[in-house]
């Protein structure tokens, strides 16, 4: 077997522990990779910005525009409310793009550490590959090893893309459902906010209120469901796209990944825009007061009625 | 393929205390940084630009709307001036008939002047021719009567008898 199929870990590699206190996994560093790159980024496209952008400023200013304008999209009128999601919209967009683009970098999950023990262990079941290469031994080139074999898969990768770590994505859904709550209660007040959970009022109406009573109640679920399923979808995606490069990459090493790389750069941009547009929607639809929606849907019943009649 | 995973659900996904702060002290820095640097950074500049394009278009705007009122002026003075034009040309051509009319009465009248004049001096041209050819028709006679007679006659006194006769015969055919 020229190579094994990689091993797959659901939980990020510790990759140092300074002091046995800090222990810095795959994914934080590749976290910080990300950081970097993004001031790096916006460094490189705003230094020297001219009026008349070209080149880089130009591929900067056109991914500003561009969520701007899906803010002001969803948002409409409201230009208070806009300023205060695009931060946070666009944020989530640029980290997470960024940070799933690394799935389809060289280097990533192929460049680590060796687990010598394991390697040890492996040592016994030594089988020639293409006839000359032990598999059992690792290519050496000073300090530049090359792993062939059953022992291709013995390594710790010291990057891993940051969205495959279930930590990340559950701390950015928190931020994103923390966030919109926190605009809930900024825009329409506690009272109004809560009423959307805690409906008792809707027990006046009599016994049919507590139909809206129960759905309030469901909405708090609904709410905890959104961290799951903000966390789990972005994470699941970008987990399955590096699966799926590595399972490619040893059953059609080199041709598969002209297929599958352009895929995965899809998917990258996908995932950012699924997670940014829903924070976006969420956070909308927070912001909206019952009322207001009440208002909205019995303008539009009247404008259903005013057409029919006018048809009539 | 070997899946490893861990005993506890939570520590099978990776998910653990620490990993998790330090993601999300991560994150709050990108979050901090992007919100408070780089995103205001490019969305001055796309601000700016857009102040920029907008007044310009307002320009334009404007320019286009001063540049529809001068033609329009320039319009109206260009129909003002032609208006006046063809009155100068109505004026003129009226003066220049006033003018021709004058000059051709004025030549007419020195034409009839002329023309009197010289009525009158053919007159008194032709009274003198008559008076001329009177003298030669009594010389005429004279010497025909002498001729006739075949003697001298007193010229002085027949010349002044000849003259009254020429005369009186003038005066005859002139009634």
């Amino acid at each position: 077997m020229l190579w094994k199929f990689p091993e797959v870990s659901l939980a990020p590699e510790v990759i140092w522990n300074p002091g046995g206190i800090f222990p810095i996994t795959n994914t934080l560093l590749c976290t910080w990779i990300t950081i970097l790159a993004l001031v790096a980024f916006f460094y490189f496209g705003t230094r020297n910005a001219s009026l008349i952008p070209s080149g880089f400023q130009n591929f900067v200013e056109w991914i500003v525009e561009f969520l701007v304008n899906l803010v002001n999209g969803v948002v409409g009128s409201r230009k208070d409310k806009a300023a205060r999601f695009f931060p946070w919209v666009a944020s989530f967009f640029i980290f997470i793009l960024c940070a799933n683009l690394m799935d389809v970098l060289p280097g990533i999950d192929t460049i680590g550490s060796l687990k010598g023990e394991e390697i040890a262990h492996v040592g016994g079941n030594c089988a020639p590959v293409l006839g000359f290469l032990p598999s059992c031994q690792p290519l050496s080139l000073g300090p530049i090893h090359f792993l062939f074999g059953n022992i291709s898969n013995l390594i710790i990768p010291w990057f891993r893309p940051p969205t495959t770590d279930l930590n990340l994505t559950v701390a950015m859904a928190l931020l994103s459902v923390g966030a919109t709550q926190f605009f809930g209660f900024y825009h329409l007040g506690a009272k109004e906010h809560l009423s959307k959970y805690f409906n008792f009022r809707a027990l006046r109406k009599g016994p049919m209120g507590l139909i809206d009573v129960v759905v309030g109640l469901l909405e708090i679920i609904s709410e905890a469901a959104r961290i799951i399923s903000f966390s789990f979808r972005l994470f699941g995606n970008i987990f399955a796209g590096s699966l799926v490069l590595a399972a490619f990459a040893f059953i059609l090493p080199f041709v598969a990944a002209i297929i599958f790389i352009p895929f995965e750069i899809f998917v990258a941009v996908m995932q950012a825009l699924i997670f940014a547009l829903l924070t976006l929607v969420f956070m909308e639809i927070g912001t909206t007061s019952h009322e207001a929606h009440e208002e909205h849907l019995v303008e539009e019943e009247q404008k259903v009625l005013q057409g029919e009649k006018a048809a009539a | 393929m070997t899946l490893i995973l861990a005993a506890s659900p939570l520590e099978g996904l990776g998910i653990n205390t620490f990993a998790f702060l330090s993601q999300l002290v991560s994150f709050i820095i990108v979050l901090i940084l992007l919100r408070k640097w780089a995103l205001p950074t490019v969305q001055r500049m796309l601000d700016r630009r857009a102040a920029i394009i907008r007044e310009g278009i307002e320009n334009a705007e404007r320019a286009r709307e001063e540049l529809k009122n001068a033609t329009a002026r320039a319009e109206q003075l260009l129909a003002e001036a032609r208006r006046e034009a063809q009155e100068v040309i109505a004026n003129a051509q009226r003066a220049a008939e006033r003018e021709a009319r004058r000059i051709e009465e004025e030549a007419l009248a020195r034409a009839r002047q002329i023309e009197q004049q010289q009525i009158e001096h053919i007159r008194q041209e032709a009274a003198r021719a008559r008076a001329d050819l009177g003298r030669l028709v009594v010389n005429l006679s004279i010497a025909a009567a002498s001729k006739v007679i075949s003697k001298s006659v007193d010229s002085s006194d027949n010349r002044r008898l000849v003259e009254e006769f020429v005369n009186a015969s003038q005066a005859t055919k002139g009634q």
